[in-house]
């Protein structure tokens, strides 16, 4: 192997994330070869350098971007009550419409009062409790300008999830902390 | 919402009575019409992906607001995520590129933009000869970052910044895992060589840069 493909390798040094054969195979040529050996002192330097900026967090400021993006992604439901409704609610509604019913049907003199019974109970809002939101219809909204990326699926299984090298642990920041 | 087993490990944000949602089902629920659904999946990632997005932009409220448009494009494109995959990954590639698709189309590359908008944080004394002699580790870092090649500093940005594994750097470039372990090496190599040189004459760096050849790697 050249002094150019162990450079490579030392690179990977640093940060302790070559195997262990690789690795040894690595020191023992930086002990004999006084260039690569200058490499990889530039390299520690340069990589702890690096990590001292990695090691300090960036400072995530503001509330959470929920609130600007659920007005956006669901508009319709902006400044609406959510679950914010007594949970007999959807009974009680169900109750009047069947008691407007029963009345429209026992008593056919009442057939205009029918109406104003009718609209009281608002279809929109029936609809609001089911919450039955599809968010396709949410899709049709005209795309961003600023170009469009493959997002495709993901091309690789997930190997060796949050076991980075402990040398450059990141507390709180390593992985996605995903389920 | 549908909860999980109770066997499940919990994450900060996505409780109930103990129980925690997984992202494959919070993915379903929101599919299914569940708003609060998303906004789960959005506070479990909101602060993670701000915080990647800064490194690139250096501005708090634009990492925000690509932050949010990120949430925004994956909402729209949730029809075609496969939930066979990991949502996380997915979601971060959205929010990477727009921080690059941004960067390309706005900042100037080269001398003139750390103390433009890349510093805007933390912008050094007007009244000093040399400003470059008070930038800090992180100015100075992120001046030798801007003259590496996008797909070279991304790695390392992911890697020796933020600490993902280069697994999960493959997973949110959608590239080998190999491919990845191949552009770590050359940015670290890179950016030992720019940090050796950084004290020297601007010029000589560029003129450095301009006979550096690119050269590409593993597919
Ligand atoms: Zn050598």
């Amino acid at each position: 192997m050249s002094c150019h493909d162990f450079q490579h390798k030392l690179a990977l040094l640093v940060g302790e994330e070559l195997e262990v054969d690789e690795a040894i195979a690595a020191r023992r040529h930086t002990a004999q070869c006084p260039a690569c050996r200058e490499t990889l002192k530039q390299l520690s330097e340069s990589w702890t350098a690096l990590r001292a900026v990695g090691e300090t967090p960036t400072e995530v400021k503001g509330g959470s971007l929920w609130p600007r993006v659920r007005a956006q992604v669901f508009p319709a439901t902006v400044g609406r009550p959510q679950r914010d409704y007594p949970s007999w609610m959807p009974t009680a509604t169900l109750a009047a419409a069947c008691v407007a019913l029963l009345i429209f049907v026992g008593s056919t003199p009442m057939l205009d009062n029918h109406a104003e019974t009718a609209s009281f109970v608002d279809p929109s809002f029936q609809l609001n409790l089911d919450e039955t939101v599809d968010p396709a219809m949410y899709r049709n909204r005209a795309p961003v300008p600023g170009g469009m990326w493959s997002l495709s699926t993901v091309g690789q299984e997930h190997h060796g999830f949050g076991s980075p090298p402990s040398a450059v642990q990141h507390a709180g920041f390593g992985g996605f902390n995903e389920l | 919402m549908i909860l999980m087993s109770n066997n499940e490990t919990s994450t900060a944000g996505l409780e109930e009575s103990g129980v925690t949602l997984s992202d494959a089902r919070l993915v379903e629920d929101v599919r299914r019409g569940d708003h609060d659904a998303y906004g789960g999946l959005v506070t479990r990632y909101e602060r993670r992906l701000i915080g990647v997005i800064l490194r690139f932009v250096h501005d708090t409220e634009l990492a925000r607001d690509l932050a949010q448009e990120t949430f925004l494009r994956a909402f729209e494109r949730l029809d075609q995520f496969d939930p066979s995959r990991r949502f996380g990954p997915w979601l971060f590639r959205i929010g990477v590129n727009l921080a690059l698709d941004y960067l390309r189309r706005k900042k100037p590359r080269g001398w003139t933009s750390l103390f433009s908008e890349a510093g805007s944080d933390k912008s050094p004394d007007p009244s000093t000869a040399d400003p470059r002699k008070e930038i800090d580790l992180r100015q100075e870092v992120q001046f030798v970052l801007e003259q590496i090649p996008e797909k070279y500093r991304t790695v390392l940005i992911l890697r020796d910044l933020e600490n993902f594994s280069t697994s999960e750097i493959a997973a949110i470039e959608n590239r080998k895992e190999a491919t990845i372990r191949w552009r770590l090496a050359e940015a670290r190599s890179r950016f030992q060589k720019l940090w050796v040189k950084r004290n020297l004459n601007p010029d000589v760096v560029d003129s450095y840069l301009g006979d550096e050849e690119f050269t590409d790697e593993l597919s």
